[in-house]
């Protein structure tokens, strides 16, 4: 199966933008095109960053103009996007068209659109949703149309998968489990940049109600009375932040409690390694990126268990406590006991750690599984028009009606657009020359 | 869906992979995760003794070698079987047949497999059960779909039991501010029919007023409240205030909206006693304080009375104006809390005022229109009645879905007070 594919990637969330999702993407494509496929990924502009860009290797990025509304998404338009959507997935010879995250309005409608023009779709997921709120409710609702005609979903813990199953009625044997990853070379343990007099913790978070920082804001008083010997080190920013500068005035823990405000990306791993344990204090999470990060630098793990993180580390590398007050601080106790025996234990050590992490994750792990679900999608037989109407029509009593209309007019569009602009009219992208790119870099670095 | 059935066969005792195997090394722990000693439960108990928590005796003796012993076997087999230590991939092992192994996962993981018998037997013997975890490679296509699935989903787990006596009793907090509105209509009415002058209108509801607040002071009494008597100084400051600012003001109030046409105010009214019936809070019985929901309640109802009395058009109007929007405040404002406190006291007496409220209405809306006044009376009859029933019938297509996918809510004692 050495068959070359062409990608195509939607998201809503990607570089400049930072984030698992963003992060997940790159990292995706490019070990994709490292196994011989052709990826493009799609995303709106952000601010001057518009147009056609290649990012390293060869990936190119399509940055369209559009609306932002919320939270990096874009307005949700149905059909405008088509045009443009069509012209890059015929330019570029699309084979799939992969989706990711729930929020991403370009996600929902390339799915749309490539299901109009008669192309593969993949969707991912990256987060979990309840089923009480007004917003999960809406984002349920549009998940399900979309993905009652997605080829394969891929969540990224098993969590997760039962979380989007539920949401979209989805069929579970149609939904991949593929964790995220991380670049360990990038999380290599540094045993001297930590400071031995003190136990130092770390949190790197967004400072936000659903990252838990309540319970942090009960349990740093609580741990710096028992504990003299800890202290704290609090990255990330946001409107938590009030709360924890203000706990820190009240108990005068000034000099036990460093606040580092938000921390770029290439500055995490010089963050980590400075600590000895790693605190999550998360509410919800699909698959918490963060504590592989940590555990890849050596750190020991305390999380909250929620969501998939049960799933992503072995229970020697982390401690959980169920998210309340007095169980995150017997937690945390635990492992700062365990700090001290590290050094009796080879298996405990950071670099021991660090070569474990290295080997459960990996960017080229996910990219071989993520490719075994494109080929075993690519030669599906596209099914009748009338069975994606039938598909559409079991969504609901009355979304179901609004759906097919939906998937009407856009399959209308798309031969109204087939007719203005033929398809052989279009012209085909030429193809990246990576031996050359290659070539190149080596002679400049040189 | 068909896995969401309550009849879906739960994975119960599968026979278990590791009964089958040659026991050549001792295993100490026969948790579902064969490595170290599980580290998070057994600490807890002694985390306080002295912040350096020691791994337990047991574990640093056998447990401990045989893992040590493990970890160089399973690291050996890995870069036997792949060649390259990174992101062995997982076609490798099942090709060589060791596919049971999860070899990527913490060495001692395998800690019950002796890597030369695995190859040898790794076909004819069942696969290694399926778990839910990601970071150790599993012999399971990465879309399989195991027995356990939503085994942890929850369903409906905070659904209530109703009993009907006690809905019937507590639908009386609904059905007395429907009657206290439909009272209000009935006054505004004959005030503006002129069958009710605004003097009795302002002594009745002074005189009622003064009561109220008699017993009020006289139950903060029994109940020792402290500081009553600053309170109670206030609370006449405050009135007496009020009643002249409301005094000075009713000659605007009354021209408010003469150049809007009474259809537009008796729409905007309907309206606004909408807002008002939506709003109202109904569930807290918090005496003292007006909240959120309640504050919108209140600030409809007052600006629908005022919407009213800027439609009365008498010869002492003035003085109707100000005992109309008297009598508003004190209805929507100081009833509701005396309907609370009634509440408190007792069920009955709560029961007892409904049924008071429901046939002043239906009396006084007798005079006016006999359909609105038995609408009044079946309406209440139908929320106190037939409504709980309605209620505890559509309980049972209650499909409530919990699970751990659900955002958690953090529990914070507070043990320090900011």
């Amino acid at each position: 199966m050495t068959k070359s594919l062409s990608i195509c990637m939607v998201s809503d969330f990607f570089y400049p933008a930072m984030g698992g999702v963003e992060s997940h993407l790159y990292n995706n494509s490019q070990c994709l095109m490292q196994r011989g496929h052709k990826v493009v990924i799609i995303t709106h502009a952000h601010g001057n960053r518009r147009g056609v860009r290649y990012l390293a290797g060869g990936l190119k990025v399509y940055y369209i103009p559009a609306l932002i509304v919320y939270s990096n998404a874009s307005l949700p338009t149905f059909f405008c996007t088509f045009p443009i959507f069509r012209q890059i997935f015929i330019r570029e010879q699309v084979d799939i068209v992969h989706g990711h995250q729930a929020f991403s309005t370009f996600c929902h409608e390339a799915i749309l659109h490539a299901r109009s023009m008669g192309l593969k779709t993949v969707f991912t997921d990256h987060s979990l949703l309840g089923f009480g709120d007004a917003s999960g409710i809406f984002i349920n609702k549009l998940l399900k149309f979309t993905l009652s005609d997605v080829h394969h979903a891929i969540c990224v813990s098993h969590t997760s998968k039962e979380n989007t199953v539920l949401r979209a009625a989805l069929e579970p044997q149609q939904v991949s489990v593929i964790p995220n990853a991380i670049i360990a070379e990038q999380f290599e343990p540094d045993p001297g940049a930590r400071d031995p007099s003190w136990i130092t913790i770390v949190v790197l978070s967004r400072l936000v109600y659903r990252k838990g920082i309540d319970l942090l804001v009960a349990a740093v008083p609580r741990i710096c009375k028992q504990y003299p010997r800890v202290r704290f080190l609090i990255g990330g920013d946001g409107p938590k932040r009030i709360d924890l500068e203000q706990m820190r005035e009240q108990h005068l823990l000034q000099d036990r409690v460093e606040l580092l405000g938000s921390v770029k990306a290439a500055d995490v791993r010089r963050v980590l390694v400075r600590g000895d344990i790693f605190l999550n204090t998360s509410l919800t999470e699909a698959f918490c990126i963060a504590i592989v990060e940590a555990a890849a630098c050596g750190l020991l793990v305390v999380s909250t268990k929620v969501g998939g993180v049960p799933e992503v580390l072995p229970r020697y590398m982390i401690t959980f406590a169920v998210p309340e007050e007095d169980e995150v601080v017997g937690a945390l106790g635990v492992a700062i006991g365990r700090v001290g025996t590290r050094d009796a234990h080879p298996e405990l050590s950071p670099m021991h750690f660090h070569g474990q992490v290295k080997k459960m994750y990996s960017w080229h792990n996910v990219a071989e599984r993520t490719e075994r679900v494109y080929f075993k999608i690519a030669d599906a037989e596209e099914p009748p028009l009338i069975e994606r109407f039938r598909k559409y029509y079991g969504c609901g009593l009355v979304a179901g009606k609004l759906f097919c209309l939906v998937a009407a007019v856009d399959f209308l569009i798309g031969v109204v657009l087939a007719w203005l602009w033929p398809k052989e009219q279009i012209e085909i992208a030429r193809q990246f020359n990576n031996d050359r790119y290659r070539m190149e870099i080596s002679n400049k670095s040189e | 869906m068909s896995f969401l059935s309550p009849s879906q066969p739960q994975s119960v005792a599968r026979p278990s992979s590791e009964s089958h195997q040659p026991q050549s090394v001792v295993r100490t722990t026969p948790s579902s995760e064969p490595h170290i000693v599980d580290f998070g439960v057994p600490f807890l108990g002694r985390r306080r003794d002295t912040g350096s928590a020691t791994l337990s005796p047991q574990l640093q003796t056998t447990e401990h070698s045989s893992i040590v012993e493990d970890s160089g076997l399973a690291i050996n087999n890995i870069s036997g079987t792949s060649g390259t230590a990174e992101a062995p991939s997982l076609e490798t092992y099942i090709e060589k047949g060791t596919a049971h192994v999860s070899t990527t996962a913490y060495p001692s993981a395998c800690s019950s497999l002796p890597v030369g018998v695995g190859s040898r037997h790794g076909h004819s013997r069942a696969r290694r059960q399926w778990r839910k975890l990601l970071y150790i490679k599993q012999d399971y296509p990465d879309d399989y779909v195991d027995d356990t699935f939503l085994m942890e989903l929850q369903k409906n787990t905070n659904v209530r039991m109703y009993n009907y006596s006690t809905i019937v009793m507590q639908t009386s907090v609904v059905t007395q501010h429907i009657s206290s509105i439909m009272v209000f209509i009935a006054v505004f009415i004959n005030l503006y029919s002129s069958a009710l002058t605004g003097q009795l209108l302002l002594w009745c509801s002074s005189i009622s007023t003064v009561l109220g607040f008699i017993l009020w002071d006289l139950l903060n009494m029994y109940l020792r409240t402290p500081e009553q008597r600053i309170i109670r100084l206030k609370l006449i400051k405050g009135a007496v205030l009020f009643a002249l600012l409301l005094f000075g003001l009713s000659p605007i109030l009354r021209t408010l909206t003469e150049d809007t046409s009474s259809d537009t105010i008796w729409a905007m009214t309907v309206i606004f006693f909408c807002v008002n019936l939506a709003f109202h809070d109904y569930s807290t019985g918090n005496p003292t304080n007006i909240r959120f929901p309640g504050s919108v309640s209140l600030n409809a109802a007052i600006l629908a009375s005022v919407l009213l009395a800027s439609q009365l058009d008498q010869l002492d109007s003035n003085l109707s104006v100000f005992a109309f929007l008297a009598f508003a405040l004190e209805w929507f404002g100081l009833f509701p809390i005396f309907r609370r406190y009634l509440k408190r006291i007792s069920a009955a007496a709560s029961m007892a005022m409904a049924v008071l409220l429901a046939l002043i209405a239906a009396v006084m809306f007798m005079f006016i229109s006999r359909a609105v006044a038995l609408l009044h009376l079946f309406g209440t009859l139908f929320i106190t009645f037939v409504c709980p029933l309605w209620l505890i019938w559509v309980q049972r297509y209650k499909n409530e879905i919990h699970g751990p996918w659900d955002e958690a809510r953090p529990i914070v004692h507070r043990y320090y007070n900011y």
